[in-house]
């Protein structure tokens, strides 16, 4: 794994600093909204945890500590589901992720070629991130969408300025990835430009 | 009252990928008729008329869903809470129905819900979406919004005594929130590890209330048959069981896609006729009838009719109906431990004979793929399916991962024993 560091930005964080990181008031307020659909506090922890997700990119343990004190829940808790699920990520991932489907039925139409050509293109692992177009590659279980297999589906976010994009592309074939991955490099780096 | 005569296709009728009706179109097309009725009788004859329809479950168990119902108990007090939620957390190998209903008539959904709400006096109900269903989830909300705005729910809704808040409850990702007993500890916010059973969830639910938990296609169902009634929907099916179900096919077939079709249909007529065939130049070798966690059948069990019972009997289940075709330059060892593994890396590890015993297996087959494999690993495997056995797990999950592992030791043997004398995959 080789999550993209900023300059010398301490990853390892120490208990003390955990406990100073604090959710920004565009957080709480959304977190504070979802509360409402949950007659426990706990049910909104998938969706807070995905809120801080959405304006972060990632969930840092400082976050988990800072959620789990605005909720008013354990911090165990909140620790056990942000470990448990596919969609929640520890360390930093990119701001586009790519994920083509290994399911079953993109297995037999072709996903092992989708997932060699992604991997030599951006000349990562599964898991990693491209340093240079900010991509990061994670294969996902059935996208639900066999009969145009094989699929792959791309999340794109953009922090400061979200919601995520999400697209579907379907019926792919491996000589399409490099113009793919070209395309959705470009988008960031427009995105990037017009904050600027 | 009940007419006899109706749709043949009631799942499909509203539908419309490219763009959902709207709250006032789906109205005019004859929508929220079934709920309209329903509000008009009283929950136990609403529930005779879903008893008597014989719906079975269309998440993959196929249990009978007025009976399913049948057990929540009478209400307490008038401020009691209970839930209904919806099951489209779709995560099945190879199923792929649900996400095309819910973006196609998101209004048909929450119909349904409607009808639930009113049958077992819910007052909230959660849609339990999957993450990656992004389209289905926005579709949804302005629907519900709609909704709101022309009170169809919120309190008094239509100027009965029914309240209904519905949520769109998007997860994070994991196979295991199928489960309804995880999909409740996922909701409260726990760790999607399943429930001991009994209490059941109809008796002690999410956050101990009564709650009732179906699948997205369930509730699909349930407008038509309260409209038409439960002879009509009866009439339907071809075979034993009764309605109409969403088929589709995947894997290399000449057309591949969904299709609304009376229960009982074969799977010859699914495969041939509605997919197109195999492409040129491939043979179908087996199949998967519904879904990752159902066994392989071969091309002999072709005329099968697809009914809860007549799969069961060929050896299978039912599943989801979505069937993936394995063909013959499809390397049927891939196949499994492309499954197997998915169900390894999902399961939840709350019960040995899953957390461990799905591993290993994996193990072995990756060594077989490779052309590692020994003779006395297949023996391995089998043993594997023995201990993942029902009654050995906690839940369904490790035992949905021992069908398409046993079917396939016992289909495609010959491919299993060539990879370990062979030293390689024949394959690749």
């Amino acid at each position: 794994m080789n999550p993209i560091t900023n300059g010398n930005h301490q990853l390892i964080q120490t208990d003390k600093d955990q406990q100073n990181e604090q959710l920004t008031l565009e957080e709480q307020e959304e977190i504070n909204h979802l509360l409402e659909h949950y007659p426990d506090p706990g049910g909104a922890t998938i969706d807070a945890l995905k809120t801080i997700q959405k304006f972060r990119g990632w969930v840092s343990d400082g976050a988990i500590s800072a959620l789990a004190a605005h909720m008013k829940l354990p911090l165990a808790n909140v620790e056990s589901v942000a470990t448990f699920y596919n969609l929640i990520f520890r360390q930093q991932v990119g701001e586009t992720l790519v994920h083509p489907c290994n399911g079953i039925s993109c297995l037999l139409m072709g996903y092992r070629d989708i997932q060699t050509s992604l991997k030599q293109n951006l000349n990562i692992k599964e898991g990693e991130t491209c340093p240079k177009t900010d991509i990061t590659l994670i294969s996902l279980p059935c996208l639900g969408a066999c009969d145009k297999a094989p699929v792959m589906f791309v999340r794109q976010s953009n922090r400061s300025k979200h919601p995520e994009t999400d697209s579907l592309y379907e019926n792919l074939k491996p000589e399409e990835i490099a113009g793919l991955l070209k395309q959705l490099s470009t988008e960031n780096n427009n995105k990037e430009g017009a904050e600027k | 009252m009940m007419q006899h005569t109706g749709p043949a296709n009631p799942l499909t009728l509203h539908l419309n990928l490219d763009a959902p009706e709207n709250l006032a179109s789906y109205e005019q097309a004859g929508g929220y008729q079934g709920f309209k009725a329903a509000i008009e009788q009283t929950p136990e004859a609403v529930l005779g008329t879903i008893k008597d329809s014989n719906l079975r479950g269309r998440g993959g168990a196929g249990f009978p869903t007025g009976l399913k119902w049948s057990f929540v108990p009478p209400k307490k007090d008038a401020t009691e809470t209970r839930y209904l939620v919806v099951n489209a957390d779709e995560m099945e190998p190879g199923a792929f129905k649900d996400r095309w209903l819910m973006e196609g008539a998101p209004h048909q959904l929450i119909e349904g819900l409607l009808i639930g709400a009113h049958t077992i006096s819910a007052n909230v109900a959660y849609i339990f979406l999957r993450n990656e269903y992004s389209v289905a989830a926005s579709r949804l909300q302005s629907a519900l919004d709609e909704c709101y705005e022309a009170g169809l729910l919120g309190k008094n809704i239509l100027g009965t005594n029914l309240c209904l808040d519905i949520y769109v409850h998007t997860s994070a990702g994991r196979y295991i929130c199928g489960e309804e007993t995880a999909l409740i500890n996922s909701l409260e916010g726990k760790r999607a590890n399943p429930r001991a059973k009994p209490p059941f969830p109809q008796v002690a639910g999410l956050w101990g209330k009564p709650t009732i938990v179906n699948n997205v296609e369930t509730f699909f169902n349930l407008p038509s048959i309260i409209q038409y009634g439960a002879q009509w929907y009866q009439d339907l099916g071809n075979h034993k069981d009764a309605g109409t179900k969403i088929f589709g096919v995947s894997g290399r077939v000449k057309s591949p896609g969904l299709w609304e079709l009376p229960m009982g249909t074969s799977i010859r007529e699914i495969i041939e006729k509605h997919a197109g065939g195999m492409c040129d130049g491939y043979q179908l070798k087996g199949y998967l009838p519904g879904g990752g966690s159902t066994d392989f059948l071969l091309p002999e069990h072709l005329d099968t009719p697809m009914d809860y019972n007549e799969i069961g009997a060929a050896g299978s289940r039912m599943g989801t109906g979505t069937i993936t075709v394995l063909d013959d330059q499809n390397c049927p060892v891939e196949a499994v431990l492309n499954l197997v593994g998915f169900f390894a890396q999902e399961s939840c590890g709350w019960c040995t004979p899953c957390r461990d015993g799905l591993p290993s297996a994996t193990y072995v087959l990756q060594q077989i793929e490779q052309g590692k494999g020994k003779m006395s690993d297949l023996d391995f495997l089998e043993d594997i399916c023995e201990l993942v056995a029902p009654g050995n797990t906690f839940c369904a999950l490790a035992p949905g991962a021992a069908e398409p592992l046993q079917s396939g030791l016992k289909f495609f043997r010959e491919d299993f024993e060539k990879h370990i004398s062979e030293g390689c995959c024949p394959y690749h």
